[in-house]
């Protein structure tokens, strides 16, 4: 994925806020990136943007060679649908489907519009593909359960494995364990650095926890709309499962005032 | 299932209160357009065979109104007219008569000739009994008023088998009595108090002086009526005159009928407007799943058709359901507005009208439901994300906005023309602009309402700013019942002003407070013995005559003009009251009806031919009246002095047919006078009761369907106040939090629920009224001229039944809000 001079402002403040300033960035196949920074310094606006969500004022975004804002809409809900997965930090399930129908929305949504990026499935590797993905993150039995009947960090992990049903090229993920305790928490997170290390996942992640960014190979820390620092993670030798020492990119944060 | 209707039908199951209440808006809605379908031509049919059956086999009637009538040789070339298969003679005559051994005295009878049972090829209604046989000369069947009329009205009347005395040429001879008919249904030249007997006996013991004013043509294949009647003129010139007895008949609702497409439009605008609001607020709740799905790759398309599907098969459960409300309806229309003495149409509806019926309220549900969710599928992702948009204030759209003041300009213009078509558009057009202003209106009312009752009533105000903060919302629930309540009392105030010109109809007519009404002309003596009962303070006679004016067959009632002139009466409208009354005694001269003037261009001084028994007279028109009383033919008769009607009609114009009295105290005695001679004194006020109840029956229709409405709009009041205080739960819960009483909680709720309702229905009220004067204006006939009167009573029960019916459909609701736990609720998404 390369971004490239995204500008956002934000006209309905007064004066406007320039939320995003000449953002440049480039994340490659398989990369885990973290964007991190106060609250309100523009990084959920620039997953926003990186996700096909939030058109910029300036620059564009290209994702496996295709420039995202140069789609029409219906295509680009098509793109996102075949390439892009999102997890927010709460209301990420359909309140009236199951757990299992949840996950197999955008199987589901791709079958009702098979076109350009995707084809039909059938419901049996429709079914399968739900299932493994439950069983890969250990939602084995809640496949029949509502949204209200499983936990916080349930619903998120449910969340993840809807973002990752269609295979997706690219996966955002705006503050997924804000809403959650520690221990579900590192549960959501440890589930993601298994999926970049051993799938090879390409993930985003917004966040302003320290602890959950350094979960990440490379961290983006941002200042009133600008990338202010680029500091790569070195998790070599490192358990997926484990939870990782922010010290490094906290000293990073320090010097940065942040 | 396909994926998207998988997820509709969730959606639809987990609101199961709103598809029902939207499902009965559009079930409401088909049940309005398919009854109205069925009692417009249940009621057509009725109309059209009522009058196949008076015109019988009859082709063409040929009318002599003068003289003896159509003489044997002129019946026998018309009978040889090319066409013409039949031509069957009416022979009338006027004979005395009594019961069997009463003397010589009696009443005047219309003796009337029957050919094969049927009388100029129309069946007579038989009630009981049977008709003379055929060419039985010694039988009679009489109208079953008969039966007490001739004995006197005697405890004892008369009998199928007994015998009836009736002057012949021989003397009198007596008949026996062998069945009794019914009214005057069978033709236009029978009358109540006719004597049916065999032409046999006709052409034998009556035939000195029979008359016979028509004879009915039967034609052959391929005549018209036309042709024929221009052949019957070529021979006889302007002697005769020529009706076709199967033309006009009329549909019964065709008056109506602008004011029931316009109601049933209405209620189609309504029930769009349930499914609106019942599409927009699920879209409105739902925007961050809308999000979601937007944001999991789901295409605008995608949503819309989600949306689409579900509001499509809401509105599919409430077609079976507003099929048979709709026939259930058209039957309860069809039993009330059929006329006490015709059946009652049968329920018939035809494939068209309830394809019909359901592709207009599926067609308005549809549009209704799916403008929004054009809005609701385009909605930025991030927007959709947002929680808690409830906080944000809306906006009034621009273009409503302007479309408002556009929608009143066109609905100004048309209300410049009286033809009903551009009023009915004008209606549309002032309600659609009075809708798309709400946005702006709504608030300000409901804020002026709730500061009137905040003295009253703690918590008015801030329930009135929150529902001025989701203006659009409110505008669109209150727009609903706006309509139907406007619908409502337009149709009322037209009721009202109807109702009123009928009652000065009425009081103008008669000048006393009774009547007395005799099934055949009464003599002198009889209006005399009457007069004198206890408790008469005067009387005056009235005789209704059919005469030959200008040519044509006219109603002539016969009235004393002093008597009018003191007892008041008859609205004189072209000059000084006195002087005109005084007028119509001093020669040929008649008092003509507005409506009549209005047709004819018979104007004051305007002299018409009459044919009278001295000849043809000229009568002087000398005054208008605002109305007269009804003739024969449905419009109202010319008005004359009654002396002057005998001296030019001779003794038919003697004697009364009824008898206006005015009383001075109970009238107990005067009706049993009146019955003992086979009368009945009717109070003034009983012929207005009457002259009401017909004009309410028809009105009535227009006022059930504009309820109708009002029941659907209240659906979606429901629905709103519903999504109210489940969105409001959280925000109760805040306030609790910092020390919000349950019960303070509770009155907060229903406040805004009654805020809501009462605003609507002021603003309905006000755009009733407003669309009230266009309507009646265009409902105003040179005989017929209702003006506005305020319908007090109908804006009351309004008013009340509104408000009440959405503070008690919050109760349930406000109450589970109000006690979930404030830890729960805050929860609560």
């Amino acid at each position: 994925m390369v971004a490239t001079g995204l500008r956002k402002v934000y006209r309905v403040s007064r004066p406007p806020r320039e939320a995003i300033r000449d953002v440049s960035l480039t994340v490659g196949a398989g990369d885990f990136v973290a964007i991190m920074g106060p609250s309100g310094c523009g990084k959920s606006t620039l997953l926003h943007m990186l996700g096909g969500l939030e058109p910029p004022d300036q620059g564009s975004v290209t994702i496996q060679g295709i420039d995202v804002y140069g789609l029409q809409d219906e295509e680009r809900s098509a793109f996102r649908r075949d390439h892009i997965g999102v997890v927010f930090q709460f209301f990420n399930l359909l309140p009236t489907l199951t757990a299992a129908e949840n996950v197999a929305l955008p199987l589901r949504l791709r079958n009702e519009a098979p076109g350009r990026f995707g084809q039909k499935l059938s419901r049996q590797v429709i079914d399968e593909r739900v299932n493994a993905l439950m069983d890969q993150l250990n939602l084995h039995g809640l496949q029949g359960h509502g949204p209200e009947e499983i936990s916080g960090g349930e619903q998120q992990r449910v969340a993840l494995a809807r973002a990752l049903a269609a295979s997706p090229s690219l996966l955002l993920a705006d503050e997924p364990t804000g809403n959650l305790d520690w221990t579900s928490g590192h549960e959501v997170m440890a589930l993601l650095t298994r999926l970049c290390r051993q799938e090879h996942q390409t993930a985003v992640l917004v966040t302003h926890d320290a602890r959950v960014a350094t979960y990440a190979d490379r961290v983006l820390i941002m200042r009133d709309g600008a990338v202010v620092d680029d500091v790569a993670l070195d998790h070599a030798g490192q358990a997926a499962d484990s939870i990782p020492d922010p010290a490094i990119l906290v000293a990073r944060l320090a010097k940065l005032d942040l | 299932m396909s994926d998207l209707w998988l997820l509709a039908a969730r959606a639809i199951r987990a609101r199961p209160l709103r598809g029902v209440l939207t499902a009965s808006a559009v079930a409401l809605g088909i049940a309005v357009v398919l009854a109205v379908q069925i009692a417009i031509q249940g009621l057509t049919v009725q109309a059209s065979e009522a009058q196949l059956q008076q015109a019988g086999a009859s082709s063409l009637d040929v009318r002599v109104d003068s003289g003896s009538g159509l003489a044997p040789e002129q019946i026998g070339t018309l009978a040889q007219l090319p066409g013409v298969v039949q031509a069957v003679p009416l022979y009338e005559k006027q004979v005395t008569a009594g019961p069997a051994g009463g003397g010589l005295q009696g009443d005047t009878v219309t003796l009337v000739g029957l050919q094969d049972s049927s009388a100029a090829l129309r069946s007579v209604s038989v009630v009981a009994g049977r008709l003379p046989l055929p060419g039985s000369t010694s039988e009679v069947a009489i109208d079953e008023g008969l039966s007490t009329a001739l004995t006197g009205g005697t405890d004892a009347p008369l009998q199928i088998g007994q015998g009836i005395q009736m002057i012949t040429a021989t003397g009198p001879d007596v008949f026996t009595i062998v069945g009794f008919t019914s009214g005057t249904r069978a033709g236009p030249s029978f009358t109540h108090n006719a004597v049916f007997i065999d032409d046999a006996a006709m052409l034998g013991a009556f035939a000195l002086g029979l008359h016979t004013p028509l004879v009915a043509l039967r034609f052959g294949p391929g005549a018209t009526v036309a042709a024929v009647s221009r052949e019957v003129h070529a021979k006889f010139g302007p002697a005769v005159t020529t009706y076709d007895p199967r033309a006009g008949a009329s549909a019964p609702l065709q008056d109506l009928e602008p004011l029931l497409v316009l109601a049933t439009v209405l209620s189609l605008i309504v029930g769009a407007g349930v499914t609106a609001n019942s599409a927009a607020l699920a879209a409105y709740e739902r925007r961050r799943e809308i999000g979601l799905l937007r944001a999991a790759g789901a295409s605008a398309r995608q949503v819309f058709r989600l949306f689409a599907i579900e509001v499509a098969t809401i509105a599919a459960a409430g077609v079976p359901v507003g099929v048979a409300a709709g026939l259930l309806l058209g039957g309860v229309f069809n039993s009330s507005l059929s006329p006490a003495d015709l059946a009652v149409p049968s329920l018939a509806p035809q494939a068209g009208q309830v394809a019909a019926a359901i592709a207009a309220g599926l067609g308005a549900a549809l549009i209704g439901g799916l403008l929004p969710l054009f809005a609701a599928a385009r909605l930025p992702i991030l927007d959709a994300l947002r929680p808690h948009p409830i906080s944000e204030h809306q906006r009034a759209s621009v273009l409503l906005r302007t479309a408002s003041p556009v929608l009143l300009v066109i609905a100004a213009l048309c209300f410049l023309s009286t033809a009903s078509g551009l009023v009915a558009l004008g209606v549309i057009a002032l309600l659609l602009g009075l809708v798309v202003a709400l946005p702006l209106l709504a608030p300000l009312i409901i804020s002026l309402l709730a500061l009137a009752i905040s003295p009253f009533v703690s918590g008015a105000l801030p329930g009135a700013a929150h529902l001025a903060r989701a203006r659009n919302r409110t505008a669109m629930t209150i727009a609903g019942l706006a309509i139907a309540v406007a619908t409502a009392v337009g149709a009322s105030a037209l009721s009202a002003g109807a109702l009123t010109a009928s009652d000065s109809w009425v009081s103008h007519l008669f000048a006393g407070d009774m009547v007395v009404t005799s099934p055949v002309t009464q003599d002198d003596q009889i209006a005399a013995a009457i007069g004198s009962s206890q408790g008469v303070a005067r009387f005056t006679p009235l005789r209704f005559l059919s005469e030959t004016v200008a040519g044509a067959s006219e109603g002539v009632a016969a009235v004393d003009p002093g008597a009018y002139a003191s007892m008041g009466g008859l609205d004189v409208v072209s000059g000084e009251r006195a002087t005109t009354l005084g007028a119509l005694e001093n020669g040929p001269s008649f008092l003509e009806p507005a409506g009549l003037a209005a047709a004819t261009g018979w104007t004051v001084g305007t002299q018409l031919p009459v044919q009278t028994q001295k000849g043809i007279v000229y009568f002087t028109i000398v005054g208008i009246v605002s109305h007269s009383f009804p003739a024969g033919d449905g419009g109202e008769s010319l008005v004359m002095a009654d002396d002057l009607a005998r001296t030019y009609f001779g003794s038919t114009a003697s004697g009364f047919d009824d008898l206006v009295i005015t009383t001075r105290g109970p009238s107990t005695a005067l009706a049993a006078t009146a019955t003992s001679y086979g009368m009945r004194a009717v109070p003034v006020s009983v012929i207005e009761s009457d002259a009401r109840a017909a004009l309410q029956h028809s009105i009535g229709l227009v006022l059930a369907i504009a309820l109708v409405s009002v029941i659907i709009a209240m659906l979606a009041v429901v629905n709103t106040l519903l999504v109210n205080v489940r969105q409001g739960t959280r925000e109760l819960a805040l306030l609790r939090a910092v020390g919000l009483g349950s019960r303070q909680a509770m009155r907060r709720v229903l406040t805004e629920a009654g805020l809501l309702a009462g605003a609507a229905t002021l603003i309905g009220v006000a755009a009733g009224c407003l669309i009230a004067i266009p309507m009646l204006q265009a409902s105003t006939t040179s005989t017929f001229a209702p003006g506005f009167v305020f319908p007090f009573e109908t804006v009351i029960v309004l008013l009340l039944v509104v408000v009440l019916a959405a503070v008690v459909a919050t109760i349930g609701p406000a109450r589970r809000a109000v006690r979930t736990s404030v830890l729960s609720a805050l929860r609560h998404e």
